[in-house]
Parts: C-alpha cells; sequence; structure tokens
C-alpha cells in the first residue's frame, strides 16, 4: 500500500482513535467497529515496522 | 482589536512552518518559537520572527496558532515556565489546532476565559500536502466573534474554513474525521492484503497477467 499515511509513519493513529473510544466511553456509547479500526491499524503499523507509541514507565 | 496583524505560530513542524510562510506571504507578521533551533531557523528564513520563548511569541503577538502534537505539549506550551500565560496581554486569542479530546478543549476554554484570554478550536484537516499547499481545512469553533477576526488569518493557510459552535465542537468534527479516516485506511490495507491472496491463489490455476491497474488494487508501493 502506498499511502499519504504510510510515507508518513502514522504517528497520530493511536492518540486519534483513543480520543474516539474515550469519548464514547463517557457518552456510554459502543463503538464495536471503531475499537476494530484501532487494533486494525495497529496490527498495520506492526506489519509495517513503523514505530509504536511510548508507554510510560511506570505502566 | 479591530484586526489581528501579528500572529504567533507556537510549533513550527511538518504543518506550523508552511502555515507560517503562508502567512508572511499573506502581509501578516509572524513570530514563531519551536524549542528546535533548526525549526526555528527555517521559519525565520521564510520571513518569520523567531521568538526565544512561547512567552515572547505571545507577548507580541494578537493571535497565537498552536500546532503541536499531544495535550501534554499543549499544557506546556500555554501553562509552563516561560509559556503563553506569562506573556499574554489581556484578550489574546489563541487557537488551538492540534487534534485534541474535545472534553480537553471545553474545559481548555473556561480555564483560559478565567485568564482573560480566548480559546478557539481549529483543528486542521488534510494533512502537510495540504498545508504546503494552503489548502487546509479548518473545523472551526469557539467565541464566533473572536473566529470572525481570525477569519482572514484561517484563509491564508485554508480554503475551507468551518465555524461550527462553543469550543470542543470543532474537536467532535476532527474526531469524527479521523474515525472515518483511520476506518478507509484499516479497509484499504485488508483489501491489499484480499486481492494478494486471491492473486496468489489465481497464480496456482494457471497463468495470469497483471491488467494496467492491477498494481493499485493489490496496493504496491510505487518506486
Amino acid at each position: 500500500m502506498d499511502t499519504r499515511a504510510e510515507r508518513s509513519g502514522m504517528p497520530w493513529a493511536e492518540k486519534d482513535m483513543s480520543i474516539v473510544l474515550e469519548e464514547a466511553d463517557r457518552a456510554r456509547l459502543s463503538l464495536p467497529l471503531a475499537g476494530t479500526v484501532k487494533e486494525a491499524i495497529k496490527g498495520l503499523k506492526i506489519r509495517m515496522g513503523l514505530g509504536m507509541p511510548e508507554i510510560p514507565e511506570h505502566l | 482589536m479591530k484586526s489581528i496583524e501579528t500572529v504567533g505560530m507556537l510549533g513550527l513542524g511538518k504543518m506550523g512552518c508552511p502555515i507560517a510562510a503562508h502567512l508572511v506571504a499573506k502581509g501578516f507578521k509572524v513570530v514563531g518559537y519551536d524549542p528546535l533551533e533548526e525549526a526555528r531557523r527555517k521559519a525565520v528564513a521564510l520571513g518569520a520572527r523567531s521568538a526565544a520563548s512561547a512567552r515572547e511569541a505571545a507577548h507580541a503577538s494578537d493571535l497565537v496558532i498552536i500546532v503541536v502534537g499531544f495535550d501534554s505539549e499543549v499544557e506546556e506550551v500555554l501553562f509552563g515556565k516561560e509559556g503563553v500565560l506569562e506573556g499574554a496581554r489581556p484578550g489574546l486569542i489563541v487557537a488551538l489546532g492540534s487534534t485534541v479530546a474535545p472534553r480537553y478543549s471545553t474545559r481548555l476554554a473556561a480555564r483560559l476565559a478565567q485568564r482573560g484570554l480566548v480559546l478557539l478550536d481549529i483543528p486542521l484537516a488534510r494533512g502537510e500536502a495540504a498545508a504546503t499547499a494552503g489548502k487546509l481545512l479548518v473545523y472551526g469553533a469557539g467565541d464566533s466573534g473572536a473566529f470572525e477576526l481570525c477569519r482572514p488569518v484561517l484563509g491564508a493557510f485554508a480554503s475551507d474554513i468551518f465555524h461550527l459552535g462553543p469550543a470542543g465542537a470543532g474537536q467532535v468534527a476532527k474526531m469524527v474525521n479521523n474515525l472515518i479516516l483511520w476506518a478507509c485506511i484499516a479497509v484499504a490495507w485488508t483489501r491489499s492484503g484480499c486481492a494478494r491472496r486471491c492473486v496468489t491463489a489465481a497464480r496456482k490455476t494457471g497463468p495470469w497477467t497483471p491488467g494496467p491497474n492491477a498494481a493499485a488494487c493489490l496496493g504496491r508501493r510505487r518506486t
């Protein structure tokens, strides 16, 4: 796949989808497909060898 | 304030730098700040003035545009040492171009209002290519009077500008935009994998010659 997102390394994917899911939690909305999209994008990044978000040391 | 003359650009990266260039080209005075010296140098080469801190940029500006990556950076640039609040004049308009949670933006508007500042949501869509071309999409929100005052500034780097309601509304629109964006990317990826598998299976049954659009359908990289 040759997309603009791929070339940029997609640094915002996790943040963008986390915002969606957190807002859905607050609104008591179930968004199963949004959860699937978040994990699908994570799989895509892993397969492409792109960087993942940093996890704080204390977690 | 009758019009915006000086704009502070806080964040001079892949989005902030081309935005600063468009503002300069349209005749606005631009004072830029970025922690990275190289980014500041690049902005100066484009005609902006470099500030030593967000405080200094805010002090010189009628409007500051924040284009940083995360809400933690927004906090730092606004409320941190040498931040915007240390240098802002009363009534300064703070336009938040970063993508943050709508709830954060709503709370931020209230926090800044307590200090006499006005927050506008202006999350930016379409990415770096559109920033370079001056054709960004602005999901605007916040005080409508302040927004209209800033519209000529936004028009320097955006071709589509919408005012959607109170602070937070712009971030809601950007959130929905992003949900659709990432869903499309996930579907495109799945499509590519599926097409590759189908071709592999088809080749096992006999000769197969790719048509002129096969590369696009299979999602092959351009060289």
